[in-house]
């Protein structure tokens, strides 16, 4: 992409039908938008249509786009290595990151969509970091999850606990 | 609150450690245990080992200088018509050179039956303790591999108190009684 390209402006327009500008380079960082933009063919002229992600979530996966425009492209190499490091998050993140459950999940559903690899790695982190060490009524509480275990399974939970626990 | 789909709770689960993932996460809801069970097939239980510990000295009566040996089988599959079993081979002994007289020791006890009083050195890669564990439901496959519940071997290895045998990095030793 050329300089002029880059700086080149987009035009987004949100699931609740907002339209947002921005540069074509922040965008980018979506493989979703990027492939669009390349299907175009003529960037800045026609809207954006990012369908499942509301103005509130797509500011906010923008502002972590313009802050990692210019992070190289991730290789297979990091890939790998990034699925061994649980709590390896840049502060930077840990910040962004730092929003309530809803806004979490919001922003990990819309980093799957636009296919924005590096946000989703963070978003899932993020998540597993707030499980560790939780037990699964915390991780309930935590995140809002309904017991939906029939009594029959808790009972056959606690009684394969229970054996375990003696062996 | 939104909903994640599996695939998403497949990618959270790639940066838990088993231990979170099944005693927790998989007692969570439904949803999540489906999600820890695939997980902990699809990348947790490959790096399982099961093995017997045995003395290799001839007749049953322990003695100061008894070696012990050690039969370790490594996961190879899940078995496709029970998948709730899987498949653990590919022996190796240790130390090398005990290889005839464990194999003899092996395929004796495996005649005579295990049973469910039998206690398995069961280890989680090389990272994880080394614990006794008894796996009732254990079946010998042939002379060289055994059927393993996996649901009964992580209940079993990750429950809270599973004993951790003394010296346990050490593969073989000479021990008194």
């Amino acid at each position: 992409m050329s300089a002029t390209e880059a700086e080149q402006q987009v035009k987004l327009v949100s699931s609740d039908n907002v339209e947002i500008i921005t540069e074509r380079k922040v965008a980018e960082r979506s493989m979703l938008i990027k492939n669009m933009i390349e299907d175009l063919g003529a960037p800045g002229e026609e809207p954006i249509p990012i369908m499942n992600v509301s103005e509130a979530v797509l500011r906010k996966v923008l502002e972590w786009c313009s802050h990692h425009k210019n992070d190289p492209a991730p290789t297979q190499d990091d890939d790998a290595d990034s699925r061994k490091k649980t709590t390896d998050i840049e502060d930077w993140d840990q910040k962004f990151m730092q929003v309530d459950q809803e806004m979490l999940f919001e922003i990990i559903l819309a980093a799957n969509y636009m296919d924005i690899k590096a946000l989703l790695d963070v978003g899932c982190k993020t998540v597993a970091n707030m499980i560790k060490g939780k037990s699964p009524e915390e991780i309930r509480k935590t995140f809002n999850i309904q017991n939906d275990f029939t009594p029959e399974e808790e009972e056959q939970i606690r009684r394969e606990n229970e054996w375990a626990e003696d062996r | 609150m939104p909903h994640l789909p599996d695939e998403i709770w497949l990618q959270i689960l790639n940066y838990l450690p088993p231990l979170d993932i099944w005693r927790s996460v998989h007692l969570t809801n439904t949803q999540l245990a489906s999600a820890a069970e695939e997980a902990m097939l699809k990348r947790i239980i490959e790096s399982f080992t099961i093995g017997l510990s045995f003395s290799l000295g001839a007749g049953s009566r322990h003695r100061w200088y008894d070696i012990r040996g050690t039969i370790t089988f490594q996961f190879k599959e899940i078995n496709k018509h029970n998948p709730q079993y899987v498949l653990f081979g590919s022996l190796r002994v240790h130390p090398d050179h005990a290889y005839s007289r464990a194999m003899e020791r092996w395929k004796r006890m495996s005649a005579d039956g295990l049973g469910g009083r039998q206690e398995w050195r069961v280890q989680y890669g090389d990272e994880g303790p080394l614990k006794m564990v008894r796996l009732p439901k254990l079946i010998v496959a042939d002379k060289e591999g055994i059927f393993c519940d996996w649901k009964e071997l992580f209940d079993v290895y990750f429950a809270e108190d599973g004993l951790v045998e003394p010296g346990a990095h050490v593969a073989w030793n000479s021990r008194a009684n």
